[in-house]
Parts: C-alpha cells; sequence; structure tokens
C-alpha cells in the first residue's frame, strides 16, 4: 500500500513546495518593489547596478548580437534560395532579432553573467551576517540591495536590447553583402520595410520583464541562501537555472500575448 | 589607549531594566531552543550571558534585534515591548542600538571608512552636508578603539581579525547608542587581543553610559568585562547573578559550566550540538 501511495505522496509535497516557492518569490517581488515607494532612494547604487548590468554586460551582448544576426542571415539564404526568395532575408533577420533574439539571448547571456553574480555578492553577504548587520544599522536589507538591483534589471535590459537588436541586424548585413553578394541598398530596403515599430516595443517589453525576473531571482536566491560558500555555490546555479526557464517561459507568454492576438 | 568621551547621560542608575525579556520561546519545527527565557539588564551595566554551543545565545540576541521572529514571549526596551512597534517604531529603536557581531560582518564592498560613514548616515547621526565633517566624526570613532587613520581607506579583507572587530565597535558605537549587543566578540582572538576587545567593551559601559550585553563562552572574558552574568541551558536563564559569583554559584551547571569540567550534569554531547539557531 506504501509503495502504491509514495508517488502521491512526493508529488503532492513537490505542488506543495513549489506553490510555496512561489508564493515566496512573489512577496518577496513586491517588497523589492514597494521599497522603490519608499524614501530614502538609494540612487548611487541604482546607477552603479546600472553600470554593472547595462553597460558592463555590453561587450557580451554585443558579440551575441552580431553573430546570431550573421548566422541567421546565412541558414535564411540557404533555405530560403531552394524556393528563389533570398531577397526575403532582411526581413527575417530584423524580424528574428527585434522580436525574438535580441531579448531572449540579450536575457540569457544577462542571466549567465549578473544573475549569477546578484545572487553570489547578496548570498555572501547573508552568510557573513552583513545583511543582519543592514539590519541593526535602522537599514532594510529588502530596499537597500534588491530594489536598487530590480530597478536596474527593469531598465538597462531594454537598453542592452536596443544595441543587440542594431548589431544584430547588422551581423546580418555583414553577411548579407560581404558573402553572399547582396547589394547593400537593396539589403537595408527589405529590412526597413521588414521593420515595426509593434515589434520593437513588444521586444523591450520582454527585455524589462526579463531584466526583472533576472535581478528577482538573482536577489532571491541570493538572500535566501543557506551554509556558508557552498550555500552561495547553490544559490547562483540556481538563479542561472530558473532564469533562464523563466525567460523562455515568459517568452513564449508575451509572445502569446502580443502576436498571436 | 582608548580615549572615549565621558557620557552626559544620567539614566544609569534608573531601577527600570533597559531590557526586559518574559517568556520567550523560539522553536524550529519540533526543537525548541529558547523555552520561556526570562532576562533583566540594567541599565548602564554591562551583562553577560554564558552558555554552551547550540543553546541558542546567538538566537536570543538574534530575537532581541527583531532578525528572528520569536514564537512567543515579551521584550521590552525601557518598557515598550518591541515586538509589537511597528515597523518605523522598529527603526527607530534600532537607532539607539549598536551590534558588533562575531565576524564583525563588515561590508566588505566599502572601505573602512565608508562601513563607519554607513553607521552614522544610518544612525542619522552624520553631520550634515559637508563631507569633510562627516569623515572627522568617523575617523574620530576609529581613533576611540585604537586605530589610526592610516586604516581608513583599506578594505576589510586587508585587516586582521582583531582589527576587524575594532572596526565593528566603531561602526557600533556610530550614533552613540544607549544599548550595545556583543555576539561572542572575542572568539578566534590571542588573548592580547581579546583583552584589548574586552577593555574596549568595559570603557563603552563605564565613559559613554551604555548598556551592554554579550554572549560569550569565553569565561576569561565574562569575568573581565560583566557586571552581571546569566546562564542559559536548556532553553532558559538557569541562574542570574553578580558576575564576580560566577566561578562559585552554587549551581551545579553553572559551577560545571564556567569551571570547564567534563563531569556533571551537563552532558558533554550537548555542548558539541551546534544546530541552525546558532551557538
Amino acid at each position: 500500500m506504501r509503495a502504491l501511495t509514495l508517488p502521491f505522496i512526493f508529488l503532492g509535497r513537490g505542488i506543495l513546495g513549489g506553490l510555496h516557492h512561489a508564493g515566496a518569490l512573489s512577496l518577496f517581488a513586491l517588497r523589492g518593489l514597494a521599497g522603490a515607494l519608499r524614501l530614502p532612494f538609494y540612487g548611487q547604487i541604482v546607477i552603479s547596478c546600472l553600470l554593472e548590468i547595462g553597460f558592463l554586460s555590453l561587450p557580451v551582448v554585443a558579440l551575441t548580437a552580431i553573430f546570431s544576426g550573421a548566422v541567421i542571415a546565412l541558414q535564411a539564404y540557404t533555405g530560403f534560395s531552394q524556393y528563389h526568395a533570398q531577397n526575403a532575408i532582411g526581413g527575417i533577420v530584423v524580424m528574428s532579432i527585434t522580436k525574438e533574439l535580441g531579448p531572449v539571448l540579450a536575457g540569457l547571456m544577462v542571466a549567465g553573467r549578473i544573475g549569477a553574480a546578484i545572487a553570489a555578492q547578496i548570498g555572501a553577504m547573508r552568510v557573513t551576517d552583513q545583511i543582519d548587520a543592514l539590519s541593526t544599522l535602522a537599514t532594510d536589507p529588502i530596499k537597500y540591495l534588491v530594489t536598487p538591483r530590480l530597478i536596474a534589471g527593469i531598465l538597462a535590459l531594454p537598453f542592452l536590447v536596443v544595441i543587440a537588436d542594431i548589431l544584430g541586424v547588422a551581423g546580418g548585413f555583414i553577411v548579407a553583402v560581404a558573402k553572399l553578394g547582396f547589394s547593400p541598398a537593396l539589403y537595408l530596403h527589405t529590412t526597413y520595410a521588414s521593420l515595426h515599430s509593434h515589434d520593437v516595443l513588444v521586444g523591450l517589453l520582454k527585455a524589462a520583464v526579463f531584466g526583472f525576473l533576472i535581478a528577482l531571482l538573482g536577489c532571491y536566491e541570493g538572500y535566501n541562501s543557506r551554509g556558508g560558500a557552498e550555500g552561495v555555490g547553490r544559490a547562483a546555479t540556481a538563479t542561472v537555472v530558473a532564469s533562464s526557464i523563466l525567460i523562455l517561459a515568459f517568452d513564449y507568454l508575451l509572445t502569446d500575448l502580443f502576436f498571436t492576438a | 589607549m582608548t580615549t572615549f568621551s565621558p557620557s552626559s547621560r544620567q539614566d544609569t542608575m534608573t531601577d527600570q531594566p533597559r531590557l526586559r525579556i518574559r517568556g520567550l520561546k523560539k522553536s524550529f519545527g519540533d526543537r525548541t531552543i529558547l523555552n520561556g527565557i526570562d532576562l533583566d539588564v540594567p541599565a548602564g551595566k554591562s551583562t553577560v550571558i554564558i552558555g554552551g554551543s547550540g543553546n541558542g545565545k546567538s538566537l536570543l540576541l538574534r530575537c532581541i534585534l527583531g532578525l528572528i521572529e520569536p514564537d512567543e514571549g515579551i521584550i521590552e526596551i525601557d518598557g515598550e515591548n518591541i515586538l509589537q512597534a511597528s515597523r518605523r517604531r522598529h527603526e527607530t529603536l534600532l537607532k539607539r542600538i549598536g551590534m558588533l557581531f562575531q565576524n564583525a560582518a563588515l561590508f566588505d564592498s566599502m572601505s573602512v571608512l565608508d562601513n563607519i560613514l554607513f553607521g552614522l548616515k544610518a544612525k542619522g547621526k552624520a553631520a550634515r552636508g559637508n563631507r569633510a565633517e562627516q569623515e572627522k566624526e568617523a575617523l574620530h570613532l576609529l581613533s576611540q578603539v585604537g586605530l589610526g587613520a592610516h586604516v581608513a581607506p583599506l578594505n576589510p579583507a586587508e585587516l586582521s581579525g582583531g582589527m576587524q572587530k575594532r572596526v565593528g565597535l566603531a561602526r557600533a558605537l556610530a550614533g552613540r547608542p544607549d544599548i550595545l549587543f556583543f555576539d561572542e566578540p572575542t572568539t578566534g582572538l590571542d588573548p592580547i587581543m581579546s583583552a584589548v576587545i574586552d577593555g574596549l567593551i568595559s570603557d563603552c559601559v563605564t565613559r559613554l553610559g551604555s548598556t551592554a550585553l554579550t554572549i560569550t563562552h569565553d569565561m576569561t572574558s565574562a569575568m573581565r568585562i560583566g557586571d552581571h552574568a546569566a546562564m542559559l541551558y536548556g532553553g532558559k536563564i538557569i541562574w542570574q547573578g553578580p558576575a564576580n559569583r560566577l566561578m562559585e554559584s552554587g549551581n551545579p551547571i553553572v559551577d560545571q559550566f564556567t569551571h570547564g569540567r567534563r563531569e556533571g550534569p551537563i552532558p558533554t554531547s550537548s555542548l558539541t550540538s551546534s544546530g541552525s539557531a546558532g551557538s
């Protein structure tokens, strides 16, 4: 009998654990966002986080975008030339980059680079009592540590995606013109014709959501880390895994919401 | 060495305890760590709580500081139950408190100077506007704990354990708090540095007029800094009295602990177990 009920026990515990986690994460997010509505405002920390998340992530996001645009152009040419539709690749590149690849790849790169760093930084503060020290110094640790990172995540990712969009299209352009022999004017014309402000804006909205998720998960895992260096490592790993999955899940939800209606 | 400014406070002779704890309980799952703590900490005196590792000393301190919510009980500062205080009121009360953590808990992303400036700003006691005035105030605090201006620009990681504790004490003293808490202040320090830290703690009480609550299992330190002492065992305060009576309390549990005897009512396994509750 026990053997029969065991799977259900594990399933039930898993569901309850998942719900508990989701609830705790939601409350944590609310507390973090509510911090922005109360004084004092830690503007200097927001700027420092913007530099860390936005400016210092530029190289990795830029390189990813350029190569992604180049690969799409190459693949599109290979496939579309079978149907004599190779002139459409400028449009394919710009739509793929602005709608999907710009925000998703930038999100995944930042999740790996910044999500883990946030979790490690806050986790180290937790296990060395620095977060408790903040509390005893009459400073709300959520407001001081989490709120600035959430704001910076929401603001920095759209900025990175604008750069990624431009460089992704540029990557496609370089391959199309230099390798595939396209006319620069024709390529730019098809690109411009397929560039829609709605696509770009939804891409930027996606980026803001991804930035929020990355910062939130990094802060949450770091804030709740336990068990010394090993716990900090676990928090960093959990942040990268969870934020990568959530980026792809939210990408689907937002695409469904804005592009299939 | 220490040059604390004399206190102008006149509240050290009042009868009401600065800190009063009644029936404090805290459990984790089915493991009860604090099982009805009753404790009075007199104003302007140094009280020491001793007890073995895993007996909940740090947990008690964290409950008092509001870092962990107890299951039941009362914690009063000057007659006000802080467990029922609003968040804003709690923040105001925290501005009257200074805390030295076991590992100093300095912010490692800031210099020594910025750590102390943070304490001053957080307590709302930093000189307004002028950065130079604020730095002067921070350097004065550093000098009070026997450290020169040359350590101000250093990173906490560049300091020895004893120096980190001194910087932690300087940060705790920022804003001249009424109540100071010390969590194992001499753990991990050599005997000379332990004596230095103990001297600084004593000076905080005698010269600044602060009320101090220290948790420790270092008996030398407890005897040196304590006016009053209490022993935490089995989740309760089993003895409290003048610190100079610690070594001859007449309580077999306290006697075994203070004299460091293996044989006695305390099973040695209870001194080596340490759970999530801390020491």
